[in-house]
């Protein structure tokens, strides 16, 4: 059986109720003919004087669709009509000025009547306002890309830290790609002195500004039990890795578990004097071990649920040694995860391979063939997570003949007993000093740069804090000068006019000369750090 | 600063007071020497109390060969130990100052 559908018995429209109907209608019909010339209106709805403002009369114009089109959108817009002629049918977005002179978002849907013998006859299609969704996309356009700015900013000033540059027996390097869409890794670095360096490395579950936050919030937690548990100490021993993690957790698992979330957490103390780690795995990633001794990776994994899934949880360490030329390796799943365009991810094995194969380079050029790697592989530098990484590579523990560290304040008076500090510690370095020429001249270098720091980098304030540390080693003694000023860009300074018309400027020059190396840099706990290296007499 | 200065006939010979001349005390030093370098034209800086100097006191001694040469008149320096002269010569400063030895040969080197 065959339904059809009847007209309503009695239902008839008229005239005047049909252009009611077409003017009531949140859109405008037109009918163009189309002629060898172009596609001259044939007819419009009524409903274009209470959409656009325009009398029908007007919209008949020759030209009138052409000349109301944005400047911006009209060639595109044109260029179309060749897809309509071919496929018959078409729907595009554009700008139009309305009789108000303003322009609105049309959605133009038309398409191609052809006659009995298939020749193209006229264009049937409607107009749709669609401002006010164009208006609400671009507006979740641009919370898209605030979101990602922010996370971004959260990501570089909560999530990640600076790894240390300076640390005796170990180098170690961090690398951070950002996803389109910020996720929650996070990792941080605490010294304990000379001896020991922990590394934490970790990731929340989920994406976006939540993640992150989540991320920030369990990264202090950890620097908050440490220093809990350490002030408790009353022989001044370590909190161990184990201890630290299950306080933290203690203290953030209850809010993990109504955000219904959870970190994957590695937490992993260098012991450089013993030459072992200690290692707390929470379900994170495992870590890689490559050994110099055998040539070859080993993975450390520990049996510890991540942080987030139950009340009350002990964790538990393991310890693995390590000897010279070791590479330890943590990384998110980022990177593990990445995929080629067959679908295969890069995994685990891939990546030990990348890190045996450069094992003999040092952590930064380690992480950057990590990149490159990961970058050619999956052919694309736009990834959908975040890929961190931290390599850790172990070094021959060279310490320094003698180090000092002296505070003076940012007043110009302490010049002279900043010279002092530096006279005498290179006076009396064991095995014998450095001979008075030399001195001399580091302590003019360094009287430079700390009255320096005190007039531009303090601004002239007399109250500020400047940490002097001196080291011995059997070729050079160094001088760092940490302080919390301004920064300061050695390059941006003119070089000094000596024909005696100029009576200053002559700071910068006289440290470059006076040093064997002269760095300015950023130290791991955000201070401004000038460096001055004077190499000893060959030994 | 307290500035000790004697007289060699149109010649002032002003001792440089102290071991150390830097940042601390250069603005002290340049409103010391300031009425001295008013009323003379001819000047001897007497450096051999001098042990360290750094840019900022170099400036200073900048600054009075300019305001004597500004009148016609001259500077001339004497006394600087070797750290003192090593730091001149850095920043070339050993060209443009006369630099004698001692006391008595600056003063000489006034006369025609």
């Amino acid at each position: 059986m065959i339904l059809q559908a009847k007209p309503r018995r009695g239902f008839t429209v008229s005239a005047a109720e049909s252009r009611h109907i077409l003017n009531s209608i949140p859109t405008v019909i037109y009918v163009l003919a189309v002629t060898p010339k172009g596609f001259p209106s044939q007819w419009v709805s009524d409903s274009v004087k209470r959409i656009l403002g325009y009398e029908a009369e007007e919209a008949l114009a020759p030209d009138w669709w052409i000349n109301c089109l944005h400047p911006e959108d009209k060639e595109a817009a044109i260029e179309k009509t060749a897809i309509l002629m071919a496929k018959g049918h078409l729907v595009q977005e554009y700008r139009f000025r309305s009789k108000g002179g303003h322009y609105l978002w049309m959605q133009d849907e038309a398409s191609l009547l052809r006659d009995a013998e298939g020749r193209p006859k006229e264009i049937v299609g409607f107009w749709t306002n669609i401002t006010e969704r164009k208006q609400a996309e671009e507006q979740a356009a641009r919370a898209r890309e605030q979101e990602v700015e922010i996370g971004f900013k959260i990501q570089q000033s909560l999530l990640l830290d600076q790894p240390p540059k300076d640390f005796p027996g170990a180098r170690v390097a961090a690398l951070t790609i950002a996803s389109k869409r910020i996720g929650g890794d996070f990792y941080d670095f605490f010294r304990h002195g000379e001896r020991c360096l922990d590394v934490v490395a970790g990731d929340v579950m989920g994406k976006g500004i939540p993640a992150a936050l989540l991320g920030a919030a369990s990264k202090s937690t950890f620097l908050q039990a440490l220093s809990e548990i350490s002030s408790l100490s009353t022989d001044g021993t370590l909190a161990r890795p184990e201890e630290i993690v299950t306080l933290a957790h203690a203290k953030i698992v209850r809010q993990l578990i109504s955000l219904e979330s959870f970190v994957t957490v590695c937490y992993a103390r260098f012991d450089l004097e013993r030459r072992h780690v200690s290692l707390v795995d929470c379900g994170h990633m495992p870590v890689i071990h490559y050994r110099h001794k055998t040539g070859s990776c080993g993975m450390l994994r520990g049996s510890n649920v991540p942080l987030g899934v139950s009340e009350g949880e002990i964790y538990e360490q393991i310890t693995e040694a390590f000897e010279p030329g070791d590479i330890f390796l943590f990384y998110s799943d980022g990177i593990t995860e990445s995929q080629n365009n067959a679908g295969e991810f890069f995994g685990i094995s891939r990546l030990a391979e990348c890190v045996r194969l450069n094992s003999r380079l040092d952590a930064l050029q380690l992480i950057t063939k990590i990149r490159t790697a990961v970058v050619a592989f999956s052919n694309s530098e736009a990834f959908a997570d975040d890929l961190t990484c931290v390599a850790v590579k172990i070094e021959e523990r060279k310490l320094p003949l003698a180090r000092r560290t002296s505070e003076i304040t940012s007043d110009l008076k302490e010049l002279v007993r900043a010279r002092a500090f530096v006279h005498d510690f290179c006076q009396k370095i064991p095995g014998g000093g450095l001979p008075a020429d030399k001195a001399e001249e580091l302590c003019l270098a360094v009287n430079e740069a700390l009255s320096n720091i005190m007039r531009h980098a303090y601004n002239g304030r007399t109250d500020q804090r400047i940490q002097i540390g001196a080291e011995a080693w059997p070729d050079r003694v160094v001088l760092r000068l940490h302080h919390l000023g301004g920064p300061f860009d050695p390059a941006a300074v003119p070089q000094p006019v000596f024909n005696g018309s100029q009576e200053n400027g002559f700071g910068v020059y006289m440290i470059s000369r006076l040093t064997d190396e002269a760095r300015y840099l950023r130290d791991e706990r955000g201070r401004n750090c000038v460096l001055l290296v004077k190499k000893r007499a060959a030994i | 600063m307290d500035m000790k200065f004697e007289q060699f006939g149109d010649v002032a010979v002003v001792a440089v007071p102290g071991k150390d001349l830097d940042a601390a005390n250069t603005s002290a030093f340049r409103s010391a020497i300031g009425p001295l370098l008013d009323a003379h034209r001819k000047m001897v800086l007497d450096l051999s109390q001098l042990r360290f100097v750094d840019s900022s006191g170099l400036g200073a001694f900048l600054s009075c060969l300019r305001q004597l040469n500004a009148k016609g008149g001259e500077l001339k320096l004497c006394g600087l130990s070797q750290q003192v002269y090593q730091t001149f010569e850095l920043v070339r400063m050993t060209r443009i100052f006369d630099i004698y030895s001692t006391k008595n040969e600056a003063v000489k080197a006034f006369q025609p």
